[in-house]
Order: structure tokens, then sequence, then C-alpha cells
């Protein structure tokens, strides 16, 4: 049998230790963004690339094509080398053509595309970016 | 060397404390970093204190580990004893490795985003490994933080035993080693950061991830990245539960798994040119 001051030190025992709990799987799930808003103010002209927030915005002849700068492969940002108007990857070495073909390993994937909406009012492209 | 490696771990621990006044896991991360370096009285000095007495109580613990694997100490002593000390030498890496994160320039970024996809290869278990490590988003350093400046000091405490009862008679040692350290601290400069925004064409992890990183570019991201560097860790591991009938043959077999790992650290020096500055 448990006397008064047993139960009333197991209650207080599981109170701190539910809170320690609760305190640690908030702080692990977090309330963070999912995604992001990404604006560019003017559209790309053809063969030009631009960059905000890791995206790519790509004039391509059939119109802007938005790609997220992460890398398929693990996730590095991909740079844009001009010189050479591909994508590459400064961590494992991966390439990718303007339109986001995949050109050279490891990666098995082509560059993940976003979906890409234009402002009517402004004429600007927004883009939304997951940030998982 | 174990007491050494202890001293280590105790200057990066009161080092980290202090940087840790001034150091913001949210928002801008290299400018706060780069705020307790540049601005902040004696902050360049103890971020190299820091960085360097992790560095030391990673390759001390390697060392000590080496030191008891060759004298065969597996042999006999508890199994339970050899797996603590294994399992201190493999949370050395994680130690670092997120402070190498932290830094919050570029490469930490790009650390973490490889860490965090790099778990989530794992089958079964990937995703839910990886929400634990890292949270992609505004929150991306809170995890490593965590881990870096709580929950692993916590276990190397726990795990580093009866050392811990051994420091005050041989403090002399600890003194020489602090004395070095900030020597080293004060002249050694740190590898330079790289602001997130900035295009490179070349980015590195910590120096004992660079065969690995180099593995990566040819392998799938599973065996070469998560298993890979899991074997010897894991073979050292199991010494002292395998019969002594097998045990020469698993010796040679640890020996060989980090001899390869070693090798392909060194092709991954000499064979990409800004993987060592």
């Amino acid at each position: 049998m448990l006397t008064r001051r047993e139960v009333f030190t197991r209650f207080l025992q599981c109170l701190v230790a539910g809170s320690s709990l609760y305190i640690v799987w908030k702080y692990v799930r977090g309330t963070g963004l999912s995604s992001l808003e990404v604006n560019f103010s003017k559209p790309p002209k053809e063969g030009e690339v631009l960059f905000s927030q890791g995206s790519y915005l790509v004039g391509l002849k059939q119109g802007p094509i938005a790609f997220s700068a992460r890398c398929p492969h693990l996730g590095c940002r991909l740079e844009y080398a001009a010189m050479v108007q591909h994508f590459q990857c400064p961590c494992h070495g991966s390439q990718f053509a303007l339109e986001g073909r995949r050109l050279k390993g490891p990666a098995k994937k082509r560059m993940t595309i976003l979906d890409l909406r234009m402002d009517d009012r402004c004429g600007a492209y927004k883009i939304t970016l997951p940030l998982s | 060397m174990a007491e050494l490696a202890w001293w280590a771990f105790l200057f990066a621990l009161i080092t980290g404390v202090i940087l840790s006044f001034n150091y913001r896991p949210w928002g801008d991360v290299f400018k706060s970093v780069s705020k307790l370096t540049g601005w902040l009285p004696y902050g360049a000095f103890f971020r190299r204190l820091h960085y360097l007495s992790g560095q030391a109580f990673l390759i001390l613990t390697f060392a000590h580990t080496l030191e008891h694997f060759l004298r065969e100490t597996y042999r006999h002593i508890k199994p339970q004893e050899w797996t603590k000390l294994v399992l201190l030498f493999f949370l050395s890496f994680p130690l670092v490795f997120t402070g190498f994160i932290l830094k919050g320039d570029k490469g930490g970024i790009i650390a973490g985003r490889v860490m965090y996809n790099l778990a989530q290869e794992i089958p079964c278990l990937g995703s839910g490994l990886a929400a634990l490590l890292l949270r992609p988003g505004e929150d991306f350093f809170l995890l490593p933080y965590l881990h870096h400046s709580v929950i692993l000091p916590l276990v190397v405490i726990f795990l580093l035993g009866r050392h811990r009862k051994r420091l005050l008679p041989k403090g002399g040692l600890g003194w020489t080693l602090m004395a070095f350290l900030a020597f080293l601290a004060t002249f050694y400069p740190l590898p330079p950061d790289v602001p997130p925004h900035v295009e490179t064409t070349q980015i590195a992890g910590p120096w004992f991830f660079h065969g690995i990183q180099l593995l990566l570019r040819y392998g799938h991201p599973f065996w070469v990245g998560v298993l890979w560097p899991l074997v010897p860790i894991g073979l050292l591991a199991i010494l002292s539960f395998i019969p002594s009938s097998l045990l020469k043959w698993a010796k040679w077999i640890v020996i060989i798994t980090w001899l390869l790992h070693v090798t392909f650290l060194l092709i991954a020096w000499c064979l990409i040119p800004g993987f060592i500055k």
C-alpha cells in the first residue's frame, strides 16, 4: 500500500517526466514553415538563368521553367556554370543541362521542376519551394 | 591517452559553453558565427580552441581505441566495456560533424543536407531517423545544435566512465595539452568559412568524411554513405563477442577495412582539388 507521500512523489515524477518529453517532442517536431514562396520580379530572357532562395528560373525557347537548386542526389546546392551553360553539383560532381536533364551522375534523376505561377497584375513569377 | 582525450573533451565542453553565450542556432547563423568570430573580444581564439580541442578529442579517442586494439584488450575485458570504448570512438565523429554543420556557412549547410538525405536512404527507418537528426527549413540548425551541445556530450560523459574519476590525479597532463592547444589556437588559422550565397565549384565536408564524399560520386548513397562507414566500427565493436578461434581472422578484416578507409581518404586528398586547403 502506497502512502500519501509516495503517491504524491510519483505523481510529481510523472509530471516532470511527461512535461520533459512534451518539450523534447515539441522541439523535435517544430513549427517551422514547410514551403517558401519565391518571387522573381522579371521573366528571364532565353538562355538566361536567375537564382533566388534555393530555386532557379531558366529562360527556355518554350518559356520559363523553374527548378529546385537542390541536387536530386544528396541535396547539395547546384551551381550554374555560365561558361559551359549547365548546372553542376559542387559536392559529388553531377551535371544537368539547362532544361534540367541529367548529363552526368551520380544523380539518377533530373532536376526537380517546381510549380511556376505568373502574377498577371505585375508580370512577376512565383514559385512554391518545398523546404523538406 | 584516455586522460588526454578526456581533457580535450573538457576543453571542447568549456569553450563550447563560452561560445554558446553568443551563438544563435536560428535566423542568420552565418552572421551569428561571423559576429562571434570577428567582433567579440577573444571570440576567434575561443572558436579556434573549441575547434582544435574537438579535433584533438577525435584523434586521441582514435589513438586510444587503436592502442587497445593492438594490445588485444578486447580478449581480456568485459564485452560491454569494449563496446563502450568503440561507441565512444564512434560518437566522436557525429560530435565533430554536427559542429561542422553549426558553422552555418555553405559547407556546414550542405553537410547538414547530405547527412539528412543519407539518413533518408536507410530502408524503413530512414525518414524517422532523418527527422531526429535535422529539420529542413527555418529551424535547420536547431536539432544539430541540440545533439552537439546536449545529447552527444551527455552520452560521451556517461561512456567515459571510470576515466572521469582519474582526472584530478593526472591533471598535469591536461595542463600541458591545454597550453599546446592554446598555443595552436593563437597562431593556427581556421579553415575559411564560405558565406552561404557564394558560388563555389567545390565543397568539402569535414576532413574525415572526404573519402566517403569521393565514394559518393560513384556508389549508391546507402551502401557507400551509410553502410560502408559503419562496417569497420561495427566489426570493431563486436570483436569481444567473437569466439577466440575466429578472432585472428576478425582482427585482420578490421585492419583491412580501416586501411581501405584510409586509402580512400588519401586518394580523395590527392585527386580532388579543394579538399585540402
